[in-house]
């Protein structure tokens, strides 16, 4: 229990150091605003700035985030709680109430003083971090459907068209970005899996997991992705049987599939593009 | 094309009108009626009460696509007309003539440089966001239950992310939120793609409508400043550049403004939260009960206790220990 605290407690000091670039200036800015006001401060704005400051000394207890859970009965996530500090709102205001004070206490005084390098200082501090803190761009997550390819995007679409002899829409097992980009296209689309399957944020809000089979299917498609495609064979087969009627393969041998017993069809949406092969059970079901 | 620009200009024309009139309303009450800017946010968080009244009901109805929109319809059409002559009468009782405008000192010349360099950098990012070019809808399925709603299915019995029935369910708490059922009535209303109108249309609507709450909240700290208009159009730049500096880890909030504006989250850090803190700022401690409301509609929150909740309690209780302090020390 005490190793999970002190992992949760430096998850947390990870979490500050990254929240830094904005949460430093913002705190730092309330601060110096009242300190430089004193009586005449705005009394919501030393309000706004309190309750930010009680929200991040609770958020650095890691304890906390287990506290509310047992409370609300709801997994607040770590990252989830930094939401209880009104961080831009909070930077804001308080940057410019501080530039307003320091605006006007310059007009005031007729002589520069030592304390005028000091407040410029401080004003190109925040902008550096600011600066540098907006230099970063978080990595994107997983699977973004808006960055599928051309030629994926084609591949879904005809995909999505297809039909069942009986009329029903036919259950598409296919790459990652296929398979995102399918469910915003058309709400008729099925798949073997979804998103959830690779998306841990999505899996933490659903009941029930994927079985061991399905998540065995979708590592053996990205084994096929990178180039493994001598082992399409054995996915499709289990994927049949976990109840795929269509499967859209990229770059494999059509006919190491036919061999197998499937009926290929190959698809190309241009010169020197992959081939992606749809196969299906050769029952006639898919026509 | 035209049927979107008739969606936009849908959004906009029942977003001001009942926000206008809710603002009007409260002025009565309060002696401040807010401005344009402060009416168009209110009318955007009760788009969301009123998105949220029609999904509730069409959930315990039949669950279909097709009631919800003609229930959202109806209902913003008669709010829509309600509101538009309330506007008009509320406007002629409470209006003042421009005998009554207070004599306001001209701006000096660099309050007009940095309001242009705040309106540029809005519009900047508000065509950025617009554009969709920095999506990301990592840990987000609102677009694919929005797509999953336009099946003709009953909501919420087929898994959006594979098109099957669910294989263990949805907790009620999860089908309450509005969004997608918003977006997807949206959608088929207009016959607009659902992927144009979660992550361009919206996302536009919910950051142009957030920074009106910002301009708002300037105009109420900076209202009696001598350079208002600098400080004001600082605070709208001073914003943006906190965006871009939280934008770095994908759950932080400048992040969540710049990649999925289209998302609960995103509105209650960027919206519901800016407007929060300009009506408890204006003391309006009742109205600024409904951004919190909101955050339950849209947000995954226990049981609609949501951050808006905490910081509204925060922000409360500070202010009430600071008057009781204040009170004794006179006393």
């Amino acid at each position: 229990m005490l190793r999970d605290l002190v992992m949760d407690a430096v998850t947390h000091l990870r979490e500050c150091m990254m929240m830094s670039a904005a949460l430093l200036p913002a705190l730092f800015a309330g601060v110096f605003y009242l300190k430089k006001s004193g009586l005449k401060a705005d009394s919501r704005i030393k309000a706004l700035v309190i309750c930010s400051a009680v929200a991040l000394i609770f958020v650095l207890i890691p304890v906390n985030a287990a506290v509310l859970r047992i409370l609300t009965g709801t997994y607040y996530d770590a990252p989830d709680i930094w939401n209880t500090i009104p961080l831009i709102p909070l930077g804001a205001v308080c940057t410019v109430a501080l530039f307003g004070t320091l605006l006007s206490e310059s007009a005031g005084s007729e002589v520069k003083s030592a304390g005028t390098k000091e407040e410029i200082a401080l004003i190109l501090f925040f902008a550096a971090v600011l600066l540098c803190g907006s230099l970063g761009t978080a990595h994107p997550g997983a699977s973004e459907a808006k960055d599928i390819n051309v030629n994926d995007r084609k591949i879904a679409e005809f995909a999505a068209e297809k039909r069942l002899i009986g009329g029903d829409y036919p259950v598409i097992l296919a790459t990652d970005d296929i398979i995102a980009y399918l469910h915003t296209y058309s709400p008729d689309v099925r798949t073997l899996y979804g998103r959830d399957m690779w998306d841990g944020r999505l899996t933490k809000n659903r009941y029930g997991t994927y079985s061991d089979m399905l998540v065995q299917i979708h590592s053996d498609m990205l084994r096929i992705e990178e180039g493994e495609t001598d082992i399409a064979p054995q996915v499709c087969l289990r994927a049949f049987e976990a109840g795929a009627d269509m499967i859209i393969l990229p770059g494999c041998d059509p006919v190491t599939l036919k061999d197998a017993g499937y009926n290929v069809v190959g698809f190309s949406v241009g010169e020197d593009v992959p081939l992606y092969s749809i196969v299906s059970v050769s029952d006639g079901r898919l026509p | 094309m035209f049927k979107t620009v008739l969606l936009v200009l849908f959004l906009i024309m029942i977003t001001f009108f009942s926000g206008r009139t809710i603002c009007l309303l409260s002025g009565m009450f309060s002696g401040k009626r807010g401005d344009f800017f402060s009416s168009f946010t209110a009318g955007s968080l009760f788009l969301i009460c009123l998105s949220f009244a029609s999904h509730f009901l069409t959930l315990f109805r039949d669950g279909m696509l097709a009631s919800e929109k003609k229930l959202l319809g109806f209902t913003s059409i008669g709010v829509f007309t309600v509101c538009y002559f309330a506007f008009v009468i509320l406007k002629v009782m409470s209006g003042k003539t421009s005998k009554e405008k207070k004599e306001k000192q001209k701006p000096a010349r660099s309050a007009f440089v940095f309001l242009t360099i705040a309106s540029l950098l809005s519009i900047a990012v508000s065509v950025m966001i617009a554009g969709g070019f920095r999506l990301d809808s990592y840990g987000d399925e609102i677009l694919e239950t929005t797509v999953s709603f336009m099946n003709g299915e009953r909501m919420f019995s087929l898994d959006p992310l594979t098109g099957l029935p669910y294989r263990e369910g949805v907790p009620m708490k999860h089908m309450m939120l509005c969004l997608p059922g918003l977006y997807a009535v949206l959608s088929d209303a207009f016959s607009t793609r659902p992927s144009l109108v979660v992550l361009h249309i919206m996302p536009c609507f919910w950051f142009v409508s957030g920074l009106f709450a910002f301009i708002s909240l300037s105009e109420s700290v900076f209202r009696d400043d001598k350079d208002a208009l600098m400080k004001r159009s600082l605070l709208v730049i001073a914003a943006v550049a906190f965006v871009f500096a939280s934008d770095t880890v994908f759950y932080a909030q400048g992040y969540s403004v710049l990649s999925s504006m289209w998302t609960g989250n995103a509105i209650r850090c960027w919206v519901l939260i800016p407007f929060m803190l300009y009506l408890l700022f204006e003391k309006k401690y009742i109205f600024a009960l409904m951004p919190v409301l909101c955050e339950a509609f849209i947000c995954r929150t226990s049981f609609g206790i949501g951050f808006c909740a905490f910081i509204y309690a925060g922000y409360t209780l500070i202010m009430l220990i600071g008057r009781r302090s204040k009170c004794s020390e006179t006393s």
